[in-house]
């Protein structure tokens, strides 16, 4: 997943970097709504936390923009700016969810994964496909109720393609959603991280959750438990 | 018109002025009536008395005859009131007719000399005696006094009289006066009246400034104070803002350093430490920053619709519950006014209705109604706000409207909610109510009375 940070106060950003890479996420800050406009106009963002004091010009115009440029990424706003009136304004200008500085990390985390499923068309924190489960809010992955041990990598590669079923997953996408723009993309590791996955999730290889399409990408082939 | 007051010095110093004036005046007048009076009855007499001396002979004999027929007849009448006398040499040579039985004193004069007298003994009597030197008809000289006495009786009625009239008059007038005086006085108070009443209507925020008309003297103190009205609104509007701008940009640092407290690399004692004080720090800076915004909001004159702010908070939170697919239902007349500040509504509903869509399980009843009051010119303003959730238990019900407690525990928030809404509902002098919704859940009733 890739996320992007947009706010002016550097220490607080860097703890929100720290954090969402320590929960696996490929994350891009920014400091002014100027460089947030530019991330999401040229990155493949997943979700976008903004502030709405930027020193440029407002968080609200920033997402105003961003809608109008046809990014239907979930945004959450994280501001010290906490009367209702605001919080409905933000809203209206096409933010998805709202959160008051100063915040608890657990909250944080909760709401933006709600966003992600959401933008994923799933409601619930629990994905089921067949015998794999994925709960999205603990990042555990549970096959026939025994819990399968992943990497951070493997689990967020997991997640993506669990979050899309049945659509193709170029190694581009994939490596874009899940890397910073700063680091190596090395499409062979990518590789390696599936082969590690088919073995964890299929140790008998009767399920072939993941399909290769060659040339094209990977697909997650279970369906989702209804 | 209580004692020390503009209208009581005003009017007390105007009366007081007015009856000097008055008395004044009167005994004035009256004196110099009394003088008039005087003077005028002592021509009388003198005429009487050349009527006398015309008429006047002293025969041969040294009798005196008097031709009465060309006299004024009170003269011949006894008791009369009009009374002559002749004196020759300190004896009554001559009495009228009409003097049977009175005496009057001799004052010896010589020729020429008049004097006028009063005799207070009854009846009393103006008397005005002339010597003469009377000349017979053989040239001998004779000295005479003449004296004419009338009765002062008439004159004292006639000075009575004209007393009565005198003060009765005066008094009239100074009634009147005085009456005139204290509408005149009323009349050019009300400017001052006016401005009491529209700075208590200011006080009361029925009002932004004094906009008068009012008289050229009072322009002046109303610009000023005026003046003073807006620098003072500024003065809280900058010192609310840095209040504000001072709890927000407290906020990032507290976030930070919740942020750190959360980290595992503190020793697990000292993160706790850490973080309820953080905690703590957090509540106080969102509790006081709240207040400070509704305090500063209180009291507005322009009429909000409320159903469009309850449809902009439900689509908001709408958004944010997607998943929960809350039926919320808002009912209510789409013209609903309230005087509220709109910040204020937005807290108020905002607060509830989030606090409903948090814990329903699917369904919320808004429901928007006005009650006229009988001498008011608007409605008083109820919203209703129920759901199908659990509900709040007797035992905190009365918690959760005391700042910074949160029935809620394990959902994060801040737990300022209900305690804002009832601050703000407060200020606004209405109620917040609990009651069990007829949908199973929570149901939350705000009152708010209209201004005046």
């Amino acid at each position: 997943m890739r996320v992007l940070i947009v706010e002016d106060e550097t220490q607080l950003g860097g703890q929100l970097r720290d954090f969402f890479t320590a929960k696996g996420f490929a994350v891009d800050t920014a400091g002014t709504a100027k460089e947030g406009l530019y991330f999401a106009t040229e990155y493949p963002l997943d979700v976008a936390i903004i502030d709405l004091g930027l020193p440029d010009f407002s968080g609200l115009e920033l997402i105003g923009q961003m809608r109008e440029k046809g990014r239907d990424l979930p945004i959450l706003i994280l501001t010290a700016r906490d009367r209702w009136q605001e919080k409905v304004e933000g809203l209206e200008a096409g933010a998805d969810d709202y959160l008051v500085k100063p915040f608890h990390y657990e909250e944080l985390w909760a709401r933006i994964n709600a966003l992600i499923r959401r933008a994923a068309g799933k409601a619930h924190p629990v994905l089921r496909h067949g015998p794999v489960s994925l709960d999205t809010t603990a990042q555990t992955v549970r096959l026939h109720d025994n819990p399968v041990e992943l990497t951070a990598f493997e689990y967020k590669v997991l997640e993506y393609l669990m979050l899309h079923p049945g659509k193709v997953i170029s190694k581009s996408e994939l490596t874009e959603h899940l890397y910073d723009q700063d680091f190596e993309r090395d499409s062979n590791v990518l590789e390696v991280f599936i082969g590690r996955l088919r073995k964890k999730l299929d140790p008998e290889g009767t399920l072939h959750p993941i399909e290769t399409l060659r040339g094209r990408g990977y697909r997650w082939s279970l369906p989702q438990d209804p | 018109m209580t004692r020390g007051s503009l209208s009581f010095r005003l009017g007390l110093s105007a009366a007081i002025i007015l009856l000097a004036f008055l008395g004044l005046a009167g005994v004035t007048v009256e004196k110099a009536f009394d003088e008039a009076a005087r003077k005028a009855m002592e021509e009388r007499l003198q005429a009487h008395i050349y009527a006398l001396l015309a008429t006047f002979e002293i025969d041969p004999y040294g009798q005196v005859r008097m031709n009465d027929q060309r006299l004024d007849n009170r003269f011949s009448i006894p008791g009369s009131g009009l009374y002559g006398f002749v004196f020759m040499q300190g004896q009554p040579l001559w009495r009228s007719g009409s003097a049977l039985g009175v005496q009057i004193p001799y004052v010896a004069l010589g020729s020429g000399r008049r004097r006028l007298l009063f005799r207070q003994q009854e009846p009393g009597l103006w008397i005005l005696y002339y010597g003469v030197v009377w000349e017979t008809e053989r040239g001998h000289p004779i000295p005479l006094v003449l004296a004419v006495a009338e009765d002062a009786a008439s004159l004292s009625r006639q000075i009575a009289d004209f007393r009565q009239t005198l003060w009765s008059w005066l008094g009239g007038s100074g009634i009147f006066l005085l009456i005139t005086q204290v509408l005149i006085l009323r009349w050019s108070l009300k400017p001052l009246r006016t401005i009491a009443a529209d700075l208590e209507a200011i006080e009361a925020s029925k009002k932004r400034r004094l906009a008068g008309p009012y008289p050229k003297e009072l322009g002046r103190l109303a610009t000023n104070l005026n003046i003073l009205l807006e620098s003072e609104r500024a003065h809280l509007e900058r010192y609310r803002n840095t209040l504000a701008d001072l709890a927000h940009s407290l906020k990032t640092p507290l976030a930070v350093l919740t942020g750190m407290g959360q980290s595992t690399q503190l020793p697990e004692p000292a993160q706790q430490t850490l973080s309820e004080q953080l905690e703590r720090m957090q509540h106080l800076v969102d509790y006081q920053l709240k207040k400070a915004a509704a305090q500063g909001s209180h009291g507005t004159l322009t009429p909000i619709a409320v159903l469009p702010v309850l449809e902009r908070i439900r689509s908001s939170l709408d958004k944010i519950h997607r998943e929960k697919a809350v039926v919320c239902r808002l009912a209510g007349k789409g013209d609903t006014h309230c005087f509220l500040d709109e910040g204020d509504l937005y807290e108020i509903a905002g607060n509830l209705l989030d606090n409903a869509y948090k814990w329903c399980r699917r369904r919320i009843n808004v429901r928007v109604d006005v009650h006229p009051q009988a001498g008011r010119r608007h409605p008083d303003l109820y919203i209703r706000i129920e759901d199908d959730g659990p509900g709040i238990p007797e035992s905190l019900r009365r918690e959760v409207l005391k700042r910074g407690i949160r029935a809620d525990q394990s959902t994060h928030g801040h737990g300022i909610g209900l305690a804002v809404v009832n601050e703000l509902v407060t200020l606004h002098r209405g109620r917040l109510v609990y009651y069990q919704s007829p949908l199973g859940g929570a149901g939350w009733e705000v009152c708010i009375p209209s201004p005046e």
